[in-house]
């Protein structure tokens, strides 16, 4: 439906980043003519050039958009992604997978994992992976995409691992065939109304001048519109979340070998990050400055990676925090702009998406921003984030490892309360607390308390009805059934190569 | 740690206090999910409030819980009374010619709100009473035609959700019946009093006629608005509703000619409301107002209606702060008292014993676990409260006492949030433990004449793919009335007796 011939609303996104040129092709498809959209960005500048892993969500946003699956992943390298594999962070030597889907089924009201903790007891159960598709295929390096039904086969899901420096330019592709205007250059100025504080114009440096009636900060960790212009402040989460630094560096792949999953392998200053794409691996080494310097954190990922590096160290540097409002005065925040949470749960891109999506929904028709949308926006992002937030750093605080002071400190630091209240409820009666809303749910939760060793004192105490006997064989017979599918499915870079239309040309 | 994980120890006994179909059903879900303990029911002194316990209808979920029980809607159909009810038809909320239908479900999930939104956009002001019956319940009320989904997904009935309505007396027979035989005890005593432990908590409650005295290590509440129980238990505090909700006196007609339709009524007056629940042993008829305007309006509309006889009620309205309490759980109008709008009573009585069941204590109540419950009851609460607020949000009748009344009401923040995001985005926020579906309440606000605007995404949307959208949605509402036999035929083939 055309806007009755009513003057479109000017969309200046500034940023060309994964969350710019997100943000630009989101709004300019879903709001059709009643937006102009303009992205500036700045070669000089560039973008930050990470982030790799995502989560399944991010399949629905590409198809929401039109955009084919094969195309994108064939342009940004992509393979599949059923999880993350968890090394070294509950204990040293420990290893378990957090997938995409949860494990078992419920019985009769109960969740799975207290009949799988009671049966455990018993010696009549296997390790809790056993009980889930997404990690035995994982495991198994195998990967189909998930059933349309209600079978086995159905109860997993899946994202992508693509190259981040790739994401952007194929949506920049794709934005401006859907008529995103694209100006390159840097701003050096921003102007504001004198009497509302909006933010009405960007000044680059070679002169131009960029008006708008809607700015979208996506400027990366400096957050030029909504740190800077509109001065929205920071709440810094560093003190749970103590990473600041980043080393990244890719290298070729080792072995033939594609895994279906991100690795995250704790490390004693931090973790790192290993990233199966098509052509190559995504490597890199997030710690704390303040308990390690660049130098030995660089040393560390050049001795860790397997395969013949393909660049130098890079560092970056970031806090964890995000802004205590994303949406002030006609700036809204998106990705880095609005805040930075480790990728430990590859949660960042999700979060620009999240954003994104909020934004379509409340977005100002007549182009008069109401205080009510800014508020209902910024309630959304924060619950978001402080949901996630208090995810990450369970799996710090779930450790009993002390062979350094990052470990020590952060075995011992002081966690949110509501993220304490959910470790306690966990511990005394092996329950989740309950959200419907947010990212995470109670399999991520379950996947991160067994994976880390935190086993409740207490369980169900329905669970103690069964005959032990019958419960064994049901626990077999599933894992029995989970193998048999898992034989089924084509092995990863197999079904990756079965089609050449998701291959990048020089595989 | 091989020393952890170990199952809590399962409770010895517990007794449920309220022997209403809220209390028998309750002492069921109880009785089944722990076989070994020992499940007492106990009357209390009738409350004529407990509208959980007097009104023979809920909502969907009841559908669901029945399911999870055992208890068969054919059971219902043919041995107590039940039919099904697919929509409310509202009248007069927005003007006095006002008609809007709501029904349940999320509907055809590929329209959404968008979809919504759209609808009303091409709707032109004054229409609304023509405006083309887009969804296959309302269809199917319209032709009185229906017959309950047989599971088969490819149905055009498959999508259709519906409530129950049934004979009260027959119901708690039926659930009596089948308390007996999981071997659930009945003490035909009154309460008189408690013994409490040295925690506080209830060890015991003492009978009446010095019939004794029967310990439990739980106690749950179902005695209606009265808190037999929750009313001996310190730090039991009640959240007033009263700023929010407009009426607190309610008139129960004895039940009156039988109906058969697929919808009930609900009519706003110049002094409250009136809901007509259809059944087929009998209509039943609630009305509900204000207590500072008089009961003689009420009474005209009941006799003016047909009903005879009618049981008062008075409604304190609010809920507890927090129901579960020590070793304490209240469930229904024990936890939280309102007006009874369409069998919200017991829809909420019946989410709260779900979450019971979801989080069933062990024999010693953990007290993270007792307030994560609190805490998903509380919303569960707020959201019911909010909903309930939602019909008084824009009443179209000026001048009337009870709009004058109704005009003196404070929102809650949440509340507030979400008319106006209906209103300016034809979006509904998403609310935790929300007793309702986000498609529920849209729909129902746009029945209640409380239109929205298209969101900007919807407007995007090409006017070619809004007719084809429609198109889907009409032809969906055919089929479905194709599909459907009468709704009395289909009685008629289930019922052991031909003829209702
Ligand atoms: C170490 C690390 C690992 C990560 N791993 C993951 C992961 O696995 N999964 C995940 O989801 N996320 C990950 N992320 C986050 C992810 O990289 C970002 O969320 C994502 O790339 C979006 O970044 P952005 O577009 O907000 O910012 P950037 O990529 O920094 O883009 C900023 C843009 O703004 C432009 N700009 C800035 N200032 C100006 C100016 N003055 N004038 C003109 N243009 C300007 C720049 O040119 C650039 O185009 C990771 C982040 C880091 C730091």
């Amino acid at each position: 439906m055309s806007n009755g011939g009513a003057k479109p609303i000017h969309v200046i996104v500034l940023g060309g980043g994964t969350a710019g040129w997100m943000a630009a092709t989101g709004v300019a498809v879903m709001l059709g003519e009643q937006v102009r959209v303009t992205l500036v960005e700045s070669e000089d500048i560039g973008i930050v050039g990470v982030g790799e892993a995502t989560l399944p969500h991010l399949r629905s946003f590409v198809e929401s958009l039109g955009i084919n699956e094969s195309d994108f992943m064939r342009e940004t390298h992509a393979t599949y992604k059923l999880g993350i594999d968890f090394r070294d962070f509950g204990k040293i030597g420990d290893s378990y997978i957090h997938p995409f889907g949860s494990f078992g089924e419920e019985l009769a009201g109960i969740s799975f994992h207290h009949y799988w903790l009671a049966a455990q007891q018993r010696g009549d159960a296997g390790p809790i992976s056993d009980y889930s598709m997404g990690v035995a295929a994982a495991v198994a390096n195998r990967f189909r995409p998930p059933a349309n039904d209600h079978t086995l086969g159905s109860a997993y899901g899946y994202a992508y691992q693509f190259d981040a420096t790739l994401f952007g330019p194929y949506m920049r592709t794709f934005a401006i065939s859907k008529g995103v205007e694209r100006i390159e250059g840097k701003v050096i100025e921003v102007q504001k109304d004198t009497e509302t504080g909006n933010v009405t114009t960007l000044l680059l440096d070679n002169g131009q001048c960029i008006n708008g009636d809607l700015f979208v900060d996506c400027s990366g960790f400096r957050s030029m519109l909504l740190g800077e212009a509109v001065g929205a402040e920071w709440e810094d989460w560093s003190h749970w979340l103590p990473c600041d630094r980043a080393v990244a560096m890719p290298c070729a792949a080792a072995s033939e070998i594609i895994e279906p999953y991100t690795r995250a392998i704790a490390m004693p200053a931090g973790w790192r990050w290993r990233i199966p794409l098509q052509h190559r691996v995504g490597n890199g080494y997030v710690y704390a400055s303040s308990f390690i310097d660049d130098e030995k954190a660089a040393d560390a990922i050049v001795a860790a990676v397997e395969g013949t590096s393909l660049a130098d160290p890079r560092i970056l540097k970031f806090r964890a925090g995000r802004r205590k409002n994303s949406f002030v005065k006609n700036v809204i925040g998106v990705g880095l702009a609005s805040g930075f949470l480790e990728p430990l749960e590859s949660t960042s891109i999700y979060l620009a998406q999240m954003a994104i999506t909020y934004l379509i929904e409340l977005f100002p028709k007549d182009g008069k921003i109401e205080n009510a949308d800014r508020a209902e926006f910024n309630r959304l992002v924060d619950m978001e984030y402080d949901r996630i937030r208090d995810f990450l750093i369970l799996h710090y605080h779930a450790t009993t490892r002390d062979d350094s002071p990052f470990w020590d400190h952060v075995r011992t630091m002081q966690v949110p309360d509501s993220l304490a209240g959910k470790i306690e409820l966990w511990k005394r009666t092996g329950r989740i607390a309950k959200y419907s809303e947010g990212l995470f749910y109670d399999a991520s939760w379950i996947a991160v308390f067994l994976g880390q060793n935190i086993l409740p004192n207490g369980i169900d105490p329905r669970v103690s009805v069964p005959d032990p006997g019958g419960m064994a064989r049901a626990l077999s017979s599933l894992k029995h059934a989970i193998d048999m599918e898992v034989a089924t499915m084509p092995d990863h870079r197999a079904y990756l190569h079965s089609r050449s239309e998701r291959l990048a040309p020089q595989l | 740690m091989n020393h952890a994980a170990q199952p809590r120890e399962l409770p010895h006994a517990i007794l449920v206090v309220g022997d209403g179909q809220v209390g028998i059903l309750t002492a069921i879900a109880l009785r089944q999910a722990l076989p070994t303990t020992t499940v007492t029911v106990i009357p209390s002194p009738a409350d004529h409030a407990a509208f959980a316990d007097r009104i023979g209808t809920a909502m969907p979920f009841t559908n669901r819980l029945h399911d999870r029980l055992g208890i068969s809607e054919m059971d219902l159909v043919q041995r107590a009374g039940a039919s099904h009810r697919l929509v409310t038809r509202y009248r007069g909320w927005a003007s006095e010619t006002h008609e809007g239908i709501s029904g349940y479900g999320s509907g055809n999930p590929a329209l959404g709100n968008a979809f919504t939104g759209h609808f009303e956009a091409v709707r032109s002001p004054g229409r609304a009473a023509e405006a083309r019956i887009l969804t296959p319940a309302a269809a199917l009320a319209a032709t009185g035609r229906f017959c309950p989904p047989d599971g088969d997904p490819n149905s055009p009935l498959a999508t259709i959700d519906y409530a129950l309505r049934w004979n009260v007396e027959a119901y708690r027979n039926l659930l009596i019946a089948k308390a007996m035989q999981l071997g659930i005890q009945y003490a035909p005593k009154l309460p008189a009093d408690v013994q409490y432990s040295a925690r506080g908590d209830i060890a015991a409650v003492i009978l009446d006629d010095h019939a004794g005295a029967i310990a439990a290590d739980l106690f749950i509440d179902c005695s209606g608005p009265m808190r037999w129980l929750m009313s001996r238990m310190a730090g039991a505090t009640l959240d007033s509703w009263r700023e929010n909700l407009p009426c607190d006196r309610v008139l129960i007609a004895a039940p009156g000619e039988p109906v058969l339709a697929l919808e009930d009524r609900m009519t706003l007056t110049p002094h409250g409301w009136l809901n007509e629940i259809g059944g087929r042993d009998g209509v039943q008829r609630i009305f509900a107002f204000p207590a500072s305007l008089g009961s003689a309006d009420a009474e005209a509309h009941l006799i003016g209606a047909g009903a005879s006889a009618a049981i008062a009620a008075a409604i304190h309205p609010g809920a507890l702060v927090r129901p579960f309490v020590g070793n304490v759980v209240a469930l229904g109008d024990a936890a939280a008292s309102f007006e009874p709008i369409g069998g919200t009573n017991l829809d909420l009585a019946h989410r709260q014993l779900s979450l019971l069941l979801e989080l069933l204590p062990g024999r010693n109540v953990e007290p993270r676990e007792r307030e994560e419950y609190n805490r998903r009851a509380e919303l569960m609460a707020s959201s019911l409260r909010d909903w309930l607020t939602s019909h008084y949000a824009a009443l179209g009748m000026p001048g009337t006492p009870f709009t004058a009344r109704v005009s003196q009401l404070t929102y809650s923040p949440s509340f507030n949030l979400l008319i106006d995001m209906h209103r300016r985005h034809g979006r509904m926020p998403f609310f935790e433990e929300a007793p309702v579906l986000p498609s529920e309440w849209s729909a129902m606000l746009l029945a209640l004449g409380i239109s929205s605007s298209p969101s900007a995404h919807a407007l995007a949307q090409s006017a070619e793919r809004n007719r084809s959208l429609t198109q889907q949605a009409e032809n969906a509402a055919r089929a479905a009335v194709d599909a459907a036999p009468p709704y009395g035929e289909w009685l008629e083939s289930v019922l052991p007796q031909p003829g209702v």
